[in-house]
């Protein structure tokens, strides 16, 4: 702070002796400007989020005049990454699912921004859960959260209802998951509970399930992360699975599909429950025209161990972008992701925004920064909510009481896709032996493991 | 070209390329000559195209399987690694085994089928037209946009097939959800989008059986049953062979249809050797890894294009 | 070439027995029967689903017609799906795949057919070699050169230039037209270089002119393979916007809603229908050139 104030008392009396002195136009470096390009712009069929966007873009380039900032509306992809990696399209901040920062990470694809991270305001104050996805096993910084959820439990509360089951009190075990997807099921015909097994979204739900029972994918081992799924837990899981597959017969006959898959069914009315993060709520609303009622939502079920795992999005920087660039692309983030989690007036002024162009404010979200910093953001944006927020009491309720356990941090979705078959497995065959089904997985892991670790 | 002309290339090129290298070109060696300026512009786009985008992407390949890179420093060499991983990884097992048993399927029932088609077709005197319109269709329908189609059919809740089988009193089937008759419902899609230009096929191998070779039987006394075996199956003998050949070589190729209905599931019993090579690359940016089962599949599909080739030219020349 | 056989296994004879005549016939017209259904009976169910409400195809899949058309919902699709879009990023991926091929075929086959340069046998060798290493194969590796170019430098991916030049890398069309030009009278070359005729001259003037027939097989086989194509353009044009129907199709289907993706995939299949019905005779005739006798 001190130097700043030092430059521009300096820049003052420079500027009254050389008018014509650039360097000192501006408090910024008194380098030239840089353009950055920047992801996640919302697309046309969005428009009120897009011009939201736009609008921030405007406003950062007025604080920042030497900044110019060129949004795209691409989307992550990991099939598109490497073609604009490869290709020098990839935009210099550019927003992953929470999922991929390891293998990033591993892959040396994305740039260390622990520097640039460390002046920002609050920079001590970050909830370390909600930075972790983005740390590399050294601990430098390569990521910072943009939106992160903990996965809970939605549900079709008028469906609920028709099954006479309370939706103001959602299960709370998987029992009880169990209970009443039967009773959806034997009510109303539409499969009680549905899981994602394709596109690794099955053994991401799988993992997520295999904490509430006191399990992990990966454990570390004289330094080095194992597969640890073949075990209780996890077997507990894919034989509840299992269960409610063969033995109750309540979740359906279609089972080879995606996270995207299931969530469009669901908001079609056409299932019961299903795993997925708060912000769903989002896309129920605005990708698949849902029934905002309808929604319910209420922490991860227990399998005796109050846990779940943590999901989202995180802002990654390009590992070409220049120094220059790499300290505006962090400028950005904090000014378009960070500002409105610590500053209440910022958080006020979204929340209006979001509010007046009918975009969910009020979504419980995982905070970014300790409780000090975050309480009068989060007293604001309660103010302005558009969304039934009781029909989230439960979720925040619980999510407060769990353990937010990470991805897998080595090969993560490599041990999805193995867990992948095994979740297929137990769903389509129905003599298929959970054990054996982990053993497998776990041999195809391993090799997989030893090879990401050399 | 379409996915099944490209399975299908070597065919055209064995069988049109055989004769004319072998005939004796006297005037050859007194036309071979400098290229002018115009005679090089002329050859010009088709060295730049397959240079660049036939020739140069095949060695590549070669290099990449020793290379690890991600796209960002400049690429490691790594040996055989890429191979010894390759090995190690059980998904390629199940690759093999899969592909080997989409060939039996496909003999089972991709291959008769069409076969009979021809056969009644042939024996279609007014209509044959039409038939042959009718067989042809489902060529025309984009195979995504079949196997979108079929992928809806197959549903086990909604599905037409199921629905069909409720009329018929019959009890609902999981289709591509169950390990057992997930690959024989993506045969039966594969079946009905190729069968078509198949059926042309031996509809013109036996339009060229000799209208003398029936009547001379006839003259013997064979049954209708005698000619069909004794004297038509012998001649499409040939062309089956060829066909069978031609379908193991497009098996190794399969992509759209696992990648559009299972994603290689239920446990993997869908997964071919085209999609495993794409998983590697394009989701776990291994591009090493899928370099070398590239490579891998190259060989073996130029071994069976040669003994393909020999095959086609013993019999150009008998 | 005539696929119609001179006779078949049955002789007039046979077809004058009665039990040969209505086993036939029975037989017939079954066969004709399921052949119809299986042909045009998955089309016909995609028109009537492009026009019906989502429900009824979930609830009754087998109703021959929606018990009121939504006809409008053509029109959502074409605009709210963009499907229009989409179909002409195909019909100019398709366009220009088609020129490439005809350029590289016909100049290349000239070339080593007519002019037949010193090194013009490696060259053909090294063409037809590709034909034994399907293009699937080095699909990496194709990949990684369009992202960055050798000796030049540079990327097409997502540009239309990624799956036009490689379409044109295409043997089967070089060796096509290079026989179909070696069938050509030479004398007629002779003449005309005697005569003074010029490289370009001798290619427009007389052989191009002679080609109608080859250059319409060749077209036919490009244009319907372009339009078939998924796994190419998928991965190398990955911006949305510029994605042909084919590939935009799977991804819409994730999201849209189901009767407005079957107008979708009803509005894809047209335009091969078209071409089929229009070059019907060129399409039997090219599959007999190009197919086998055995």
């Amino acid at each position: 702070m001190r130097a700043r104030w030092v430059r521009i008392v300096a820049c003052g009396v420079a500027g009254v002796l050389v008018p014509a002195l650039s360097a000192c136009s501006s408090a910024e470096p008194a380098d030239s400007s840089v353009t950055i390009t920047v992801a996640d712009l919302p697309p046309t069929t969005q428009a009120k989020s897009r011009q939201q966007f736009l609008d921030q873009v405007a406003a950062f380039e007025r604080d920042n005049p030497k900044i110019k900032i060129k949004p795209t509306d691409s989307q992550w992809e990991a099939k598109t990454f490497a073609a604009r990696l490869a290709g020098g399209q990839l935009e210099t901040v550019f927003i992953v699912p929470l999922t991929e920062p390891p293998g990033l990470i591993k892959r040396r694809q994305v740039a260390d921004i622990t520097d640039e991270t460390r002046s920002l305001p609050h920079a001590d104050k970050f909830e370390e859960r909600a930075l972790k996805p983005g740390t590399g096993t050294d601990g430098r910084i390569y990521g910072l959260p943009t939106s992160e959820w903990a996965l809970g439990l939605i549900y079709n509360r008028q469906l609920f209802t028709k099954a006479g089951l309370d939706p103001d009190k959602p299960p709370k075990t998987w029992d009880e998951v169990r209970v009443a997807a039967k009773a959806i099921f034997a009510k109303t015909g539409i499969p009680g509970y549905a899981q994602p097994t394709t596109n690794n979204t099955g053994g991401w739900t799988l993992t997520a399930m295999t904490y509430t029972h006191g399990g992990r994918a990966e454990k570390e081992v004289d330094g080095k992360q194992v597969a640890a799924f073949n075990d209780g837990p996890a077997r507990r899981t894919l034989e509840w699975l299992k269960a409610t597959r063969w033995e109750d017969n309540s979740i359906g006959r279609q089972h080879l599909r995606n996270g995207a898959d299931v969530l469009k069914d669901f908001s079609a009315g056409r299932i019961g429950m299903t795993i997925a993060t708060p912000s769903t709520y989002g896309d129920h609303i605005t990708k698949y025209n849902g029934d905002p009622a309808m929604f319910g939502v209420t922490a991860l079920p227990s399998g005796g161990t109050s846990a779940t795992l943590l999901g989202g999005k995180m802002a990654v920087v390009s590992p070409k972008a220049s120094t220059a660039e790499r300290a505006a692309a962090v400028k950005w983030i904090d000014f378009r992701y960070l500002r409105p989690k610590y500053d209440a007036a910022a958080a006020e002024e979204r929340a209006k925004a979001n509010a007046a162009d009918d975009i969910p404010v009020g979504v419980p979200a995982v905070p970014f920064y300790q409780p000090d910093v975050v309480d009068p953001v989060l007293k604001v944006e309660h103010r302005h909510a558009n969304v039934p927020l009781n029909n989230f009491k439960s979720y925040t309720t619980g999510v407060a009481s769990q353990d937010f356990v990470a991805e897998p941090p080595i090969a993560g979705q490599d041990i999805y896709a193995a867990l992948d078959v095994a979740v297929q497995a137990v769903l389509t065959r129905k003599d298929a032996d959970p054990a054996a089904e982990l053993r497998n997985a776990e041999e195809k892991v391993v090799p997989i493991l030893e090879r990401a670790q050399r | 070209m379409t996915e099944v002309q490209q399975r299908y290339t070597p065919t055209r090129a064995a069988d049109t390329a055989t004769p004319s290298a072998d005939r004796p070109r006297p005037a050859r060696r007194r036309s071979r000559r400098r290229l002018g300026l115009g005679g090089l512009v002329t050859l010009l786009p088709l060295l730049l195209v397959f240079g660049y985008f036939g020739w140069w992407p095949i060695g590549q390949s070669v290099v990449l399987s020793v290379q690890q890179t991600n796209l960002v420093d400049p690429p490691a060499w790594v040996g055989v690694d890429n191979f010894r991983y390759l090995f190690t990884d059980p998904l390629l097992w199940t690759t093999l085994r899969n592909t080997a048993w989409f060939v039996v399927l496909a003999l089972l029932f991709g291959f008769p089928v069409p076969v009979v088609l021809a056969l009644f077709g042939s024996e279609l005197q007014r209509l044959g037209g039409v038939f042959r319109v009718l067989v042809y269709l489902p060529v025309l329908v984009p195979p995504v946009v079949a196997l979108l189609l079929w992928k809806w059919f197959y549903d086990p809740d909604f599905g037409l097939f199921n629905q069909v089988l409720g009329v018929a009193g019959l009890d609902p089937r999981p289709w591509l959800q169950s390990t057992a008759t997930a690959m024989p419902s993506l045969v039966l899609a594969t079946t009905w989008a190729h069968a078509g230009s198949t059926v042309l096929i031996y509809l013109a191998a036996l339009a060229g059986v000799p209208s003398e070779l029936y009547e001379a039987a006839e003259i013997d006394g064979a049954s209708i049953w005698r000619r069909l075996w004794h004297v038509t199956m012998p001649h499409l003998r040939g062309v089956l062979l060829i066909m069978l050949l031609l379908q193991i070589i497009g098996t190794f190729q399969i992509f759209t249809e696992p990648f559009i209905l299972t994603d290689g599931g239920p446990e993997d019993s869908t997964v071919t050797v085209l999609l495993l090579i794409y998983r590697y690359a394009f989701l776990n940016g291994d591009y090493g890894t899928a370099a070398a089962l590239s490579v891998l599949l190259a060989v073996v599909l130029a071994t069976l294009s040669a003994v393909y080739l020999r095959l086609t030219r013993k019999w150009s020349t008998t | 070439m005539s696929t119609e056989p001179a006779r078949s296994v049955l002789s007039a004879a046979d077809r004058r027995r009665p039990t040969v005549r209505w086993t036939l016939r029975v037989a017939q017209a079954g066969l004709l029967l399921a052949v119809a259904i299986a042909g045009a009976g998955p089309i016909l169910w995609v028109a009537k689903g492009a026009i019906s409400p989502t429900l009824e195809l979930l609830q009754e899949p087998l109703r021959l017609w929606p018990t009121e058309p939504e006809w409008e919902n053509l029109l959502l699709a074409w605009r709210e799906l963009r499907v229009g879009r989409y179909l002409l990023n195909t019909v100019v991926l398709v366009g220009g795949s088609w020129f490439v091929q005809l350029l590289v075929a016909t100049t290349g086959a000239f070339a080593l057919s007519v002019l037949r340069p010193r090194y013009g046998r490696l060259v053909y060798a090294a063409v037809l070699a590709t034909l034994f290493i399907p293009g699937t194969t080095s699909l990496v590796a194709l990949y990684l050169t369009i992202l960055d170019l050798p000796i030049t430098g540079g990327s097409i991916a997502n540009t239309p230039w990624a799956v036009w030049l490689p379409a044109g890398a295409q043997a089967f069309n070089v060796l096509i037209m290079k026989q179909f030009f070696d069938a050509l009278p030479r004398e007629l070359y002779e003449a005309a270089m005697v005569d003074g005729a010029g490289t370009w001259r001798l290619f427009w003037l007389i052989v191009m002119p002679m080609s109608g027939p080859i250059v319409a097989v060749v077209s036919l086989l490009a244009v319907m393979g372009a339009w078939k194509e998924f796994l190419w353009p998928m991965v190398a044009i990955s911006d949305t916007e510029q994605q042909p129907l084919a590939v935009a199709l799977p991804r819409l289907a994730e999201s849209a809603e189901q009767n407005q993706v079957i107008a979708g995939m009803l509005i894809a299949t047209i335009p091969p229908l078209v071409i089929f019905f229009v070059f019907q005779r060129h399409i039997v005739r090219g599959i007999g050139f190009t197919g086998l006798k055995g």
